[in-house]
């Protein structure tokens, strides 16, 4: 019988024994199989291929980086140039739309002005032409209401009412009779604000 | 010309590939990818060998490479050279398999193709490669990483899974082979 320490010294040397004996199977094993030359012929072609195609990457990423630069820098350049270009005209043009506008504006008050004067003329004028329009007429009916024509073929009535309106304001001065030749003075809404006889004899 | 060569071999410095991907990433030279291939590519491709087929291996192996070769930045200068590779392989590895509905490589199950009987006639060596490729593809895996020397921790970072279950994994995987070959032994 053997002792438990002989029996582990035992069983440890077989399993190192063993441990040998199949790594020693392992070495033999890949001695047998092991890479064969054109296995590496290959590989280096094929790296040679990869390394020229490789080679033509990385000079056309170096060139590409290098062109883009440059387009970058070109573009920020223009890109710079054109904002400060544009900022400066932008400024001339500001102060070209204030002269434009002050012309406007100095215009725009001249014409008011002149239309003013123009329309005051006008109203004046008008004014005097109103306070000085008379017309002749010769009065053909008496009784009922006045009728009274102008050498121009206008047959104005004047009803009994308005006569009588006109006479208490003392717009009508005189005392007529048919076929007496009138002078008839209108306002400027045409209204008639006087009647007088007039001395020269109307003759259309 | 041996005289040379052991010249040649006393003067020259044998860097690490840490050292070797590091500025490989910084120069681009291919003479540094070449010597990190001489350095590992045999045991890449014979990890994938043992993970699938000769065919599935060498086109593994291929891109694998080509991505070394293409995203060598992408290599932490925490981590051993040879674990990211790992990683990069087997991450491909699996990708290709989801992609083909390979999907049954990955499970515990041996794949059926694999369980074939062995004659006890054959050598120890050829009994050894059948019993390592009956076993389940994680078991094989994560034996296969530890012989190529990496740490349970590091078996976890290749294969995304916890310390543990590597463990259980390993164990699971000598077991199988003790015990296989223990019957050829006998």
């Amino acid at each position: 019988m053997t002792k438990p320490n002989e029996h582990d010294q035992g069983s440890s040397k077989k399993a190192e024994h063993f441990e040998t004996r199949i790594s020693d199977l392992y070495q033999h094993r890949k001695s047998k199989i092991q890479g064969t030359a054109s296995m590496k012929r290959q590989l280096m072609q094929s790296t040679q291929t990869q390394s020229s195609l490789y080679a033509w990457f990385h000079n056309f990423q170096h060139g590409t980086f290098a062109a883009a630069t440059i387009l970058l820098i070109g573009l920020v350049a223009w890109q710079s140039y054109e904002w400060k270009q544009s900022s400066d005209t932008l400024r001339y043009t500001s102060v070209e739309i204030h002269n434009i506008d002050e012309q406007q504006s100095q215009d725009y008050q001249h014409i008011s002005q002149q239309y003013q004067q123009h329309y005051q003329d006008y109203l004046q004028q008008k004014a005097l032409l109103a306070s000085h329009h008379q017309k002749s007429a010769i009065l053909t009916q008496f009784e009922n209401g006045w009728e009274l024509r102008t050498c121009d073929q206008e047959l104005v009535k004047i009803s009994k009412q308005l006569i009588d309106t006109l006479e208490q304001m003392n717009l009508i001065n005189g005392n007529f009779k048919t076929g007496d030749s009138v002078e008839i003075a209108f306002n400027i809404s045409g209204l008639i604000v006087g009647i007088h006889p007039n001395k020269t004899l109307l003759k259309c | 010309m041996s005289i040379t060569l052991a010249i040649k071999s006393l003067f020259s410095i044998s860097h690490s590939n840490e050292w070797l991907i590091v500025r490989f990433a910084q120069s681009g030279d291919k003479k540094l990818f070449e010597q990190l291939y001489d350095n590992c590519g045999d045991d890449l491709y014979h990890f994938l060998v043992t993970q699938s087929d000769i065919h599935l291996a060498k086109d593994i192996s291929q891109r694998t490479w080509l991505k070394v070769f293409e995203k060598p930045h992408l290599y932490k200068e925490s981590g051993r050279f040879n674990a990211w590779l790992f990683t990069v392989a087997r991450n491909i590895l699996v990708d290709e398999f989801r992609r083909t509905n390979r999907c049954e490589s990955l499970t515990d199950k041996p794949l059926e193709q694999l369980k074939t009987a062995f004659d006890f006639a054959d050598p120890i060596e050829t009994i050894f490669d059948k019993i390592l490729m009956s076993l389940p593809f994680e078991q094989r895996e994560s034996f296969c990483l530890q012989q190529e020397g990496f740490g349970l921790q590091e078996i976890a970072d290749i294969t995304g899974c916890g310390v543990e279950t590597v463990k259980s994994r390993v164990r699971y995987a000598k077991n199988s082979l003790r015990e296989k070959l223990e019957k050829y032994h006998d």
